[in-house]
């Protein structure tokens, strides 16, 4: 029966009680070179709704975070048994070091971007807009998002174990490596920050720290 | 220059439409991807071994056409 997998963890974390996972499979836990495998037994996913699915996918995600670092598999990630011990024997120095490097901490996530986009993408798109003038104001809204970003980033500078942001389609998108018992504190900072009134940051986590994982290439 | 409504709080329990986007997007577009191939049972009948890549592209391209509104209000936290 194929097993979908949910996560590794590191054995030494805490102990949890394994949630009901996806369609109501049972989550399971296997040791499988130093780590913890979460998996359920799921002989299909066709039956259940894909938004469905993937909520109760997260929810035992966001279960095993709450009391573990977690480096979750994409979902649906379905294999055999024996795939499960080979390709977690294959990669488990290098999960070894991912959970080494983001111990403790979690991931929070602020996506910046324009109230207005809308509107002014359909100005442009209907030929009211030259073609420097849209590049012009394009240069200027991405000056602003990055300005956006960094009052975020300053404001809780003090929490932020790391930082990573990225641009796309007129939008910001940081992510901030902070310790799990700053969370609160770090979304109260949050709350009280003053950027552009042309622009919505929105603050969401706890995370698995999946962007930090790897070293920043910069 | 600032207002108090424009940073907004967007829990991870799709409590609203905004906090399913966010999840959805994460357990779609990231984590870790290992390899598999493995038979799968359709309509009652096996398909053989299909790659997990075409598992995952239909998943995809099957949430991305669902139709989820944009928030019509974000609260605070």
């Amino acid at each position: 029966m194929p097993l979908l997998l949910y996560g590794v963890t590191e054995v030494r974390g805490n102990v949890l009680d394994l949630p009901t996972g996806v369609g109501g499979a049972q989550v399971q836990r296997i040791e499988v070179s130093g780590l913890s495998c979460f998996y359920s037994l799921n002989s299909t996913l066709s039956g259940i709704p894909p938004r469905e699915s993937a909520l109760q996918f997260h929810g035992v995600l966001q279960a095993i975070l709450s009391a573990q670092d977690i480096i979750p598999f994409r979902f649906p990630t379905l294999v055999t048994d024996a795939e499960l011990q080979s390709q977690v024997q294959e990669h488990a120095a290098e999960y070894h070091e991912w959970l080494a490097r983001i111990r403790g901490r979690v991931q929070m996530e602020m996506r910046i971007e324009y109230r207005d986009l809308e509107q002014d993408s359909a100005k442009a798109d209907a030929g009211e807009v030259s073609g420097t003038k849209y590049l012009r104001a394009r240069q200027k809204r991405l000056s602003m998002l990055e300005a956006a970003a960094g009052v975020l980033k300053s404001k809780a500078a003090d929490f932020i174990q790391g930082w990573r942001q990225r641009s796309s389609s007129d939008r910001l998108r940081c992510f901030a490596l902070v310790r799990r018992e700053v969370v609160a504190d770090f979304r109260h900072r949050m709350g009280s920050a003053e950027i552009s009134s042309a622009l919505t940051a929105r603050i969401s986590g706890p995370w698995p720290a999946m962007e930090f994982f790897r070293e920043d290439r910069k | 220059m600032a207002t108090p409504h424009n940073i907004v709080f967007s829990d991870t329990d799709a409590n609203d439409e905004t906090s399913l986007l966010d999840i959805l997007d994460h357990v779609l577009n990231q984590g870790a991807i290992i390899r598999g191939n493995i038979i799968i049972s359709l309509a009652g009948v096996d398909l053989i071994y299909l790659g997990l890549d075409v598992i995952l592209t239909s998943v995809e391209t099957a949430l991305k056409h669902m139709r989820i509104e944009p928030p019509a209000q974000s609260r605070r936290s």
